[in-house]
């Protein structure tokens, strides 16, 4: 007997760790305020870090973009506007960039922004202790010298015109110097000069910002509090959207966004990508080494086809540059899709070679595409076999290594075309294409300042690749947000994929 | 519970720590993808990729490192992130909490519901024919789909329970439930079993014999006796129930242990793996322990090595 009450002693002390959920699971949890100035935001995963110098890490610039600034911004024409600094100017040879900071402009902790705050920033991104995986985009800056207090001139060894591009991006956020100078854990205390200030962060759940009162946007931001909520699955994250549990959902892609249309408490926020999705071709192996066969390879594909099914919309692009892009040249033409020439190809010059497409199993829509890569190589008669690596074997393996036959990613833009095509045509990048030609001509257009004569140098490097297919470029695939239907003022910079939350706000009921 | 006791529960665990972290640190090198890379993104160039890799201190020997760590590991250090940048234990610590409050729950759970279906199976044949169908259902259905199925059904369709996190009232009972299931099926069988015996034995005859009636003897004199294998099977179950809880806490957002150890894996994070690893495979022996010493505490004739 005694033996007995022990037992049920124990089950009810121990259910009683549980009673405070079951009795407490009546309500609904869930609290709607009458003006609404609070934005939820669903977010499909956790930074790494909230500092935006130690991470090249989307997720860390999806937030962090509401708590820093930037000396630039780009405007949604892709122009580059003033921001921190409301005027800047370049001399002839490219070489000093001079930058005049706004005087109005407050940091979080209530001190003044002054030219100081830039340089310590700049210099923290070059550190190489501190290892930045950015530094390289800042490494041409000699000297950043502070002129007074609200000038500062960067002194570069060359001229280097993507380099406005990169100020105008989360990762070139403008820190404070005295919190840098006494070690400051940015990592998860973010500080900065942006509309919202940081409030908490619980790893793997949520972040919380509110709106910081001194911004220097007059009357931005509109909302009182920003919570970022990581939700990782995208069926759960598409079910608190249609409930208002969420505001926006991050990224969706189908299935979900075929449900979400249906739902009158959703809309679709669409904007063009940045990315071209590729099936990368090794031309450093057999037989892909040789023009003819990727070019069999390439008209194997119905590109149309891979973005509707795999990447739910999109354009079908010809050459290595999104179709949004100012520098986008339509280069698709040039190789239509052909099966009948695929054909010829596989059967003669593949000499029956298996060719093995590595795909990155995290990316659904990369795993989708491979197999209809499969299908369509398959019945054009090359020999093929798909194989699954997770995401950091396929960075280390595929990308740094070259160790694969053909490969299928979205490749991300970034302001300035520099991004993308820095390295192409020499031996440094995983598809081993080597072409002179275009290695020249993307050198020239990084040295040159004037748009105009940039196109140029980018128009000869595009038709290069176009022709030459170190890929087969498939596409630019339509960027989908989820948002609350009475969300106003979203918008989302596709280029460098973040949100700009300064003029959202919730319409009157 | 003597000296001895304590002593060999201290010298398992410390050997068990030991063969955990050096097997995990070794096994974690030969696994493909590079740290380095993940952290430095697809932008940068291989002299970026060096400096990150300087950075984490993977540039040294092997064995340097393997030393450092491992002597981190006897003061209780469990090294730095490589992704968070922070110390591996604080880490750990501040996920724990979450993770402990669902298994802890799901582990009652587990033992109510495997143990309702034993006494059903056991009193009625009919009851037997359902229970066995339960288990294998319990068994049969991935976590994965439960854990959503449930979701859509309570959260979704029904509003009556939240969808993610920890801070919303009733937060965790749908994943304790999604993680309790199959651990329910296993504590079933195991009480089912132990009470088929019992119930044929010379304890049901002699107490039928004194006249008590066949439910009294049943729930007060068998069934804590059948209790007896349930709980060493509870305490591995509960070892079983970590592993469950990185399904379940993906599912429904819960910033515990499991999310941690998922992230970790996917950015090859390897102080903060070989760290959990530690922390899980300390958690075998200690929770063995707690099995035998709650036997013993419960049924003292146990304790000295007699068997009933």
């Amino acid at each position: 007997m005694r033996s007995l009450i022990s037992v049920l002693l124990i089950i009810l002390l121990s259910l009683l760790g549980g009673i405070p959920d079951i009795v407490e699971a009546g309500g609904r949890g869930e609290v709607r305020e009458s003006v609404r100035d609070r934005l939820v935001f669903g977010l499909s995963g956790d930074p790494n870090t909230l500092d935006p110098h130690a991470t090249t890490g989307t997720l860390t610039f999806q937030t962090m973009r509401s708590v820093y600034d930037t000396l630039v911004e780009p405007d949604p024409d892709g122009r580059i506007v003033p921001a921190l600094a409301e005027s800047w100017s370049i001399n002839a040879e490219g070489t000093r960039w001079t930058f005049h900071l706004r005087e109005d402009v407050q940091f979080h902790h209530g001190r003044a922004l002054t030219a100081e705050d830039v340089r310590a920033s700049i210099l923290r991104l070059q550190d190489p202790g501190f290892a930045s995986p950015s530094a390289h985009e800042y490494a041409l800056i000699q000297e950043v010298r502070v002129l007074d207090d609200h000038t500062v001139e960067l002194i570069l060894s060359g001229p280097h015109a993507p380099l406005l591009a990169t100020l105008a991006s989360g990762w070139s956020a403008i820190l404070p110097a005295d919190l840098i100078r006494e070690g400051h854990d940015f990592d998860s205390e973010p500080l900065g000069t942006g509309p919202f200030r940081f409030e908490r962060w619980v790893r793997d759940s949520e972040i919380r910002l509110s709106r910081n009162e001194n911004y220097w946007q007059p009357g931005r931001p509109l909302l009182r509090e920003v919570q970022f909520r990581i939700i990782t699955e995208q069926a759960v994250m598409a079910q608190a959207l249609m409930t208002g549990r969420i505001d926006v959902a991050d990224i969706v892609v189908e299935p979900e966004l075929s449900l979400l249309r249906q739902s009158p408490a959703v809309r679709i926020y669409e904007s063009p990508s940045a990315l071209v999705m590729v099936l990368a071709i090794n031309t450093r192996r057999e037989p892909l080494d040789r023009l003819e066969v990727r070019r069999g390879i390439n008209a194997a594909i119905d590109k149309q086809a891979v973005m509707d099914t795999a990447y739910a919309g999109g354009e079908v692009v010809g050459t290595f540059m999104d179709v949004a892009n100012p520098y986008y040249l339509d280069f698709t033409d040039l190789h239509p899709h052909d099966p009948e020439m695929a054909r010829s190809v596989a059967a003669e010059l593949t000499g029956g070679r298996e060719l093995v497409i590595t795909l990155p199993q995290n990316f659904e829509p990369h795993v989708r595409a491979g197999e209809l890569y499969h299908e369509m190589l398959r019945n054009a008669g090359f020999r093929v076999r798909t194989q699954l690596v997770d995401w950091s074997t396929w960075l280390s393996d595929v990308y740094r290594e070259g160790r694969f036959d053909l490969t299928v990613i979205g490749h991300t833009g970034k302001l300035d075309p520099h991004g993308r095509l820095a390295q192409f045509g020499t031996d440094q990048t995983y598809v081993g294409w080597e072409d002179p030609p275009t290695v020249e001509a993307i050198e020239a257009a990084r040295v040159t300042l004037d748009p105009e004569k940039r196109f140029e140098h980018y128009a000869i490097a595009l038709r290069r690749m176009a022709e030459q297919l170190p890929f087969v470029f498939v596409g630019s695939p339509v960027r989908y947000v989820g948002l609350n239907a009475e969300l106003r003022g979203f918008y989302m910079d596709s280029r460098l994929d973040t949100a700009d939350l300064r003029n959202v706000r919730f319409e009157a009921p | 519970m003597g000296v001895r006791w304590v002593v060999s529960l201290l010298a398992q665990a410390v050997a068990v720590i030991f063969l955990v972290a050096t097997s995990s640190f070794f096994l974690l090198q030969v696994i493909p993808g590079d740290p380095a890379s993940v952290v430095a993104g697809l932008d940068a160039d291989s002299a970026t990729v060096e400096r990150v890799r300087q950075s984490m201190g993977l540039d040294r020997p092997l064995h340097q490192r393997y030393f450092e760590w491992i002597s981190g590991v006897s003061r209780g250090e469990l090294g730095v992130s490589h992704v968070q940048r922070r110390p591996v234990e604080d880490l750990i610590r501040d996920r724990l909490p979450v993770t402990i409050r669902l298994a802890g729950f799901a582990l009652l759970l587990s033992l109510l519901l495997g143990l309702g279906m034993a006494v059903i199976a056991s009193a009625h044949s009919a009851g037997t024919t359902l229970t066995r169908l339960l288990e294998y259902g319990a068994f049969a259905f991935p976590q994965f789909w439960v854990a959503l199925i449930l979701l859509y059904f309570f959260s979704f369709r029904l509003g009556w329970l939240p969808m993610f996190g920890v801070e919303e009232r009733g937060s965790m009972i749908l994943p304790a439930v999604a993680l309790a299931l199959p651990n329910a099926a296993v504590v079933s069988r195991t009480a089912r079993a132990s009470l088929r015996e019992l119930l044929q034995g010379n304890h049901a005859l002699a107490a039928r014999a004194l006249g008590i009636p066949k439910s009294r003897v049943f729930l007060i004199h068998l069934l804590p006796l059948a209790m007896i294998p349930v709980l060493p099977v509870l305490a591995i179950q509960a070892g079983y129930l970590l592993a469950g809880a990185i399904v379940v806490e993906q599912v429904f957002g819960l910033p515990g242990l499991g999310r941690l150890t998922l992230s970790a894996i996917v950015q090859r994070d390897l102080p903060l793996i070989q760290g959990i690893i530690v922390v899980f495979g300390l958690a075998f022996p200690l929770l063995n322990a707690s099995a035998d010493f709650l036997v013993g505490l419960l049924w003292p004739r146990l304790r000295h090595g007699q068997s009933s």
